[in-house]
């Protein structure tokens, strides 16, 4: 049987492309994006290193924070300063409260579809919209504007941040946590569809999400069977290439593993030595462990597990942060020239960023590593096994059929386009 | 007591009572400008009209009467009181950095409300003199941007890069640039953020900045 | 209540030569002092018995300076355009019987010798002289030709009316208020005369500020006791026991024939206590005005005579709280002039003229590119191009008409294909104009339509009083972008500025002077789109007026090289050799059109 199917997948951000060709054996799935160009890395060539941060947390609006994040990490470390603990903690717990609000929306209006509940179940519906809202204020409280951030500099916080508002967000978070728990009913009692990992290679940042720590260079960075510390030599690790006639460039880890980051590779790997949780969400990770390890589709289950345990984090951090330590640090006047490297965990999986400094302090390179380009490839091979298993049960194989599948296969990972799109260069 | 008709809800008011008495009572707000209760009702800044009986007239000093029927806000209105309120800025010495009235300008509420633009951040942004970022050095865009976001960014410290666009009015580019940034700021620096978001300036703006600090960037 | 009276021509038999010198001051500045001198010289040469009469004008201007002379033996003879060296000439030949340089002569048995009757020509037989009856023939400064000639019967007829049957005839006559508005003048005073106060006033609006405009002035120059006498019966149907005549100071001759008027009218009783022997005690004051536009409008010209002239927020009306909080009714110099002859004459003399909602007539003004500029009186419902083409004569040759500006500053443009317009308020307002004092100019083809928006946008700006914004602010920005548009820096986004923008300020403006200002913009706009569109999209000015988009060129062809144009230029632009063609440097240029005037060959064009 031939079947070319394209199909335009709805998501969170940007427009991708799926397309499936079957002949006889033979499958082949390619994830392509429909954006065009946006060319953050050539952007912010001649920028001043504190307007960088505004201009690429612009790359997505859904997930700003983590660009914002992980340039000003890259630029800190390029500039030799050193922020101070307050403020890194601060940092992680934006970020932080971003990814439970990434994971709130997704679960809820992309990946429940799927399943078969209708979005116009009053109930659960408001109880998704609560939770937002509460997250998203927590956050604009904290870190300024929702989208595109404003409250923190290469350096530290424009601005003291009163205990009082720390007070706040805490009351904020907590009432929304039987709202979470209710959630994670729901979806931890999805039936998921039956798939097994082609590639299972899993990828994060050592701890991450389950304690705060400070973050500075260099990385330990946890692979399914080995541990990185990722510097400057990121690229060697994490290869980009051009596989196919995509727009977005491909990742592969060490140049020739398929890889997939995100929630499901952090709850694994956390696993291995993550520490300072309450046990009962210790017992719920470890008894999905086998099911992450093995089924992409187990990626639903990891994000709400991850948002109860990112609630759980927050409010314990938060209770013991002191604001009243915050400062600010300003670059020295002898600065010659550098580069830096800043590698966050973003709601969807590693973010790395890369600049080059020159002694004026503007930027003469630029380098953007998303978690979407490191697991489309990870996505194009589970949609192969996934259409191959369909084809070979008895079942009937329709088209409708294999799209549904794959179509939600590929939400399950929440892919995010205007991460994946970089230049292409053109070669001879 | 008389019977008028305020947005077609009837209600009852003294005899001696004006349009816009009638409206307030009724639980309507109409926007003003020169009105001052009991003071001062001398309808010249034409932002109260409204009209009774289809026609248009200042609320602030027109009086009722038996079985007046009052419409406090259509799309006509509204466009004469943008008009009016274009008009008003238009002549306005917008110097919103300096202004003793900065952070609770009546003039940016109404803006605001009707949806006109050309009061840029400074004028909502709180932070006053001596904390002002520019006389800090920052090359904040503040007084060269259209105001509406309540200063996000300038009120927690992080200059203003623009991003709500740029004020059109090229008497305030002026008056910013000769006036405010000259002393405090860098101008390469300012030019540098405002490549920025607006790299679109129009010719004249462009040109300004382009007068005002002599380098090339 | 309707006698008709038989109203002379001329005053008291005629035994000896009556010359009349009409001394208004339109013919004063023609130069009717002179005339008058020559007159008076020729008259002591010749040794001739005459009487020298004085009268006001006859409203064709065209003809000023005209004289006018009656014997018993001769009929009236009018000679137009006189020159103080032709008056002897003149005399001696009327008195020897040869009336061959006269214009027309005023017989009512037609043509004499050859001298056509003034009533076969149309820009007299067509007007119907109901309130101008007595302007060019009676002397203004005496009460005795108004009385001969009818005057205060009118009064006498009312005063033994009660003063409700006053304003119902006022009501049945139709009369609208002529000063603009067409306001229906009894309701005005129903209103008035409604209000409970020991104090009331009634002022005459003489204010007349419409550029161009001078019907008013003529009336009362000519006729004063006639106005007086309609505010004295106004006066008495409100019960107001004072008036004042408001009269703007750039009208002296004005103010003091109306003085004059007040003095002798007191001395005869029509004015002061107990007047004609009735309870009606009233009296009048002649105001002078420092002279503003927006004093022509009602609550500003209260606000001047209370001190300082500024436009208030109506209501309340000023018949309800006018002057000094009183009841007060405003009436225009015509409106009076009307009242006073509708109660002379009857209600049928008036009512038999007109349209069906407006009776009457009205004295319009009519000048620009016309052959015979004048007042001309007319029943309403009249089509404007019987006023521009049959009374005025029409455009001088070579010129056609492009359109007819009705109503001053505050109206709009008529064009030429609409000249079959009917002159009455509804109508005119359904065209873009309004009916206003009734001034008419009249554009030609050698007129831009946009320098004409531009001239009275111009003036209405200084003239704004700059109390409400639209006026003030709005006003000045129109002003801004026409004058982008004639010098042909504007965008077609500007045209549509102009017309929201207008619209705008019409409609939330504080009185009619800021209410009117953009209807000249809005009217040429909508007539005359491609002249716009032709200044922004071509930098062209068709009628080759605004001078930034005129070029002045020599023509080599015709240019004898004589080096005329050079030695008058004023910046020094014309440069060439004797005997060869010249040039202008147009980046000198100042577009001042002296080459034009000065080149005898005619090789000066504008392009």
């Amino acid at each position: 049987m031939s079947i070319k199917l394209t199909s335009e997948v709805v998501r969170v951000a940007g427009e991708s492309e799926i397309l499936v060709s079957i002949e006889g054996e033979k499958v082949r799935v390619e994830y392509d994006s429909l954006a065009s160009l946006r060319s953050f890395e050539s952007l912010v060539i001649g920028r001043k290193y504190w307007e960088v941060p505004y201009v690429v947390s612009r790359v997505c609006g859904v997930c700003s924070h983590a660009h914002f994040w992980a340039s000003n990490l890259a630029m800190e470390s390029a500039l030799g300063i050193k922020v101070d603990e307050a403020t890194s903690i601060l940092r992680d717990v934006c970020n932080k409260l971003q990814i439970l609000q990434n994971h709130i929306i997704h679960l809820g209006f992309l990946v429940l579809p799927d399943y078969e509940y209708s979005v116009g179940n009053d109930k659960y519906v408001n109880t998704l919209l609560k939770v937002n809202r509460v997250v998203n204020e927590a956050l604009r409280l904290l870190g300024g504007r929702l989208t595109n951030p404003n409250v923190y500099v290469p350096g530290g916080f424009t601005e003291d941040l009163k205990q009082s508002v720390i007070k706040k967000v805490m009351n904020l978070l907590g009432s929304v946590g039987n709202d979470l728990r209710e959630l994670a009913n729901i979806i931890l009692g999805i039936e998921l569809p039956e798939l097994a990992d082609p590639s299972p290679e899993y990828v994060s940042l050592r701890n991450s999400p389950s304690v705060t720590v400070p973050v500075e260079g260099p990385y330990v960075i946890d692979s399914s069977k080995s541990t990185y510390i990722v510097y400057e030599n990121y690229r060697e690790i994490f290869v980009e290439r051009y596989l196919d006639l995509s727009m977005s460039k491909k990742c592969l880890m060490n140049g020739e593993k398929v890889f997939h980051t995100g929630a499901r590779a952090r709850l694994i790997n956390y696993l291995r030595g993550g520490s300072g949780l309450s046990s009962e969400l210790r017992y719920l990770i470890t008894g999905y462990e086998q099911l992450f390890k093995k089924n992409p589709f187990s990626n639903i289950y990891a994000k709400i597990i991850e948002s109860l345990l990112i609630h759980e984090n927050l409010l314990q951090t938060l209770s013991s942060l002191d604001t009243g330590k915050l400062s600010r640090v300003r670059p020295g006047n002898n600065f010659s020239g550098g580069f830096g490297v800043g590698i966050v965990e973003a709601p969807r999986g590693l973010l790395i960023h890369y600049y080059e400094l020159n002694p004026e302090m503007r930027v003469i390179k630029a380098d953007i590593i998303t978690p979407t380009v490191m697991f489309s490839k990870h996505i194009e091979v589970s949609s192969e096994a996934l259409i191959k298993g369909l084809l070979a049960s008895k079942e009937e194989q329709n088209e409708s059929l294999i799209k549904r599948f794959v179509e939600a296969l590929v939400r399950a990972y929440d892919p995010c386009i205007p991460c994946a799109v970089h230049i292409i260069k053109m070669k001879g | 007591m008389v019977k008028v008709y305020v947005n077609n809800g009837e209600i009852e008011v003294p005899q001696e009572a004006l349009v816009i008495d009638a409206i307030e009572k009724a639980g309507y707000e109409v926007p003003t400008l020169c009105y001052l209760k009991g003071l001062f009702n001398e309808a010249t800044c034409r932002i109260c009209v409204v009209k009774v009986n289809g026609k248009v007239v200042p609320s602030c000093r027109f009086p009722v009467f038996e079985g007046a029927r009052i419409i406090v806000d259509d799309s006509e209105l509204r466009k004469l009181r943008r008009i009016n309120l274009e008009l008003l800025l238009a002549t306005h010495e917008i110097k919103c950095w300096s202004c003793v009235r900065k952070g609770m300008c009546e003039l940016l509420n109404l803006s605001k409300r009707l949806g006109v633009e050309g009061i840029p951040v400074c004028g909502e942004c709180p932070l006053q003199g001596r904390s002002c970022l520019i006389s800090k050095g920052f090359p904040c865009l503040g007084p060269l941007t259209v105001a509406g976001c309540d200063a996000e960014c300038p009120r927690r410290g992080s200059p203003c890069i623009g991003c709500r666009g740029y004020i059109t009015s090229e008497d305030v580019w002026v008056r910013a640039l000769e006036e405010f940034y000259k002393d405090n700021v860098s101008l390469n620096e300012l030019k540098s953020l405002i490549s920025f978001f607006w790299s679109y300036l129009p010719q004249n703006l462009h040109r300004l900045v382009r007068e005002v600090s002599n380098v090339e960037y | 209540m309707s006698e008709v009276l038989e109203l002379g021509v001329g005053d008291q038999k005629v035994d000896e030569l009556v010359v009349r010198v009409p001394l208004a001051s339109c013919t004063l500045a023609a130069g009717a002092g002179k005339v008058l001198e020559s007159v008076e010289k020729a008259l002591g040469k010749l040794g001739i018995d005459a009487r020298i009469k004085k009268t006001g004008c006859m409203g064709l201007c065209y003809l000023d300076p005209w004289v006018e002379l009656e014997s018993k033996k001769l009929p009236p003879a009018i000679y137009a355009n006189v020159k103080p060296e032709q008056v002897e000439g003149i005399i001696r030949r009327y008195v020897e019987g040869d009336l061959s340089s006269a214009l027309a002569v005023r017989s009512e048995t037609g043509e004499f010798k050859g001298v056509p009757s003034i009533n076969s020509l149309p820009e007299w037989r067509l007007q119907v002289r109901y309130v101008s009856r007595n302007c060019g023939f009676i002397d203004p400064e005496s009460i005795e030709d108004y009385l001969r000639a009818g005057g205060y019967l009118g009064l006498k007829k009312a005063l033994k009316l009660s003063r409700e049957d006053v304003i119902e005839v006022v009501r049945k006559s139709g009369l609208r208020g002529r000063g603009g508005a067409g306001f229906p003048t009894w309701y005005k005073w129903r209103i008035a005369y409604e209000q409970r106060s020991d104090i009331k006033y009634v002022i005459c609006n003489g204010d007349e500020g419409d550029p161009g405009a001078f019907m008013n002035r003529l009336l009362a120059e000519s006729d004063p006791h006639r106005v007086l006498e309609g505010l004295i019966i106004a006066g008495y149907a409100i019960g107001a026991s004072r008036g004042y005549i408001f009269v703007r100071a750039e009208k002296p001759l004005m103010a003091d024939r109306l003085e004059v008027a007040v003095r002798q009218a007191r001395d005869y009783g029509f004015l002061g206590e107990k007047i004609l022997g009735t309870n009606f005690s009233f009296d009048v004051e002649v105001y002078r005005s420092a002279g503003a536009f927006v004093c022509g409008e009602e609550t500003a010209l209260i606000a001047a005579i209370e001190g300082r002239s500024r436009t208030r927020q109506r209501p309340p009306y000023p018949a309800t709280s006018g002057l000094w909080g009183k009841p007060t009714v405003i009436n225009n110099v015509e409106t009076l002039a009307h009242v006073a002859t509708i109660f002379q004459t009857g209600l049928e003399e008036f009512t038999k003229y007109g349209t069906e909602r407006s009776k009457g007539t009205k004295m319009f003004c009519v000048t620009g590119s016309v052959r015979k500029t004048g007042v001309y009186e007319v029943p309403i419902g009249t089509k404007i191009r019987t006023l521009v083409y049959e009374l005025a004569g029409g455009p001088p040759d070579g010129r056609s008409v492009k359109a007819v500006q009705v109503g001053g500053p505050s109206g709009g443009c008529i064009p030429a294909d609409l000249l079959d317009l009917e002159l009455d308020y509804e109508t005119l307002q359904s065209y873009g104009a309004i009916m206003g004092s009734g001034g008419l100019v009249v554009i030609d083809d050698t007129n831009c339509m946009v320098d004409v928006a531009k001239y009275f946008i111009t003036f209405t700006l200084a003239e704004s009083c700059g109390k409400c914004l639209p006026c003030r602010v709005g006003v000045r920005i129109l002003g801004d972008i026409l004058e982008k548009v004639t010098s042909g820096t504007a965008t077609l986004e500007d045209l549509e500025i102009l017309r929201e923008l207008g619209e705008g300020i019409m409609k939330s403006s504080l009185c009619a002077l800021g209410g009117t200002a953009p209807n000249p913009v809005l009217s040429t706009l909508r007539y005359f789109k491609n002249e716009y569109e032709e200044h922004v999209v071509m930098r062209r000015c068709p009628a080759k007026v605004c001078s930034r988009l005129v070029t002045y060129e020599i023509n080599p062809a015709r240019c004898r090289g004589c080096g005329q144009c050079a030695k008058n230029c004023p910046a020094g632009a014309i440069s060439g050799q004797l005997g060869k063609a010249f040039k202008i440097d147009a980046s000198r240029c100042t577009k001042c059109g002296q080459c034009l005037i000065t080149c005898p060959f005619g090789a000066v064009v504008k392009v």
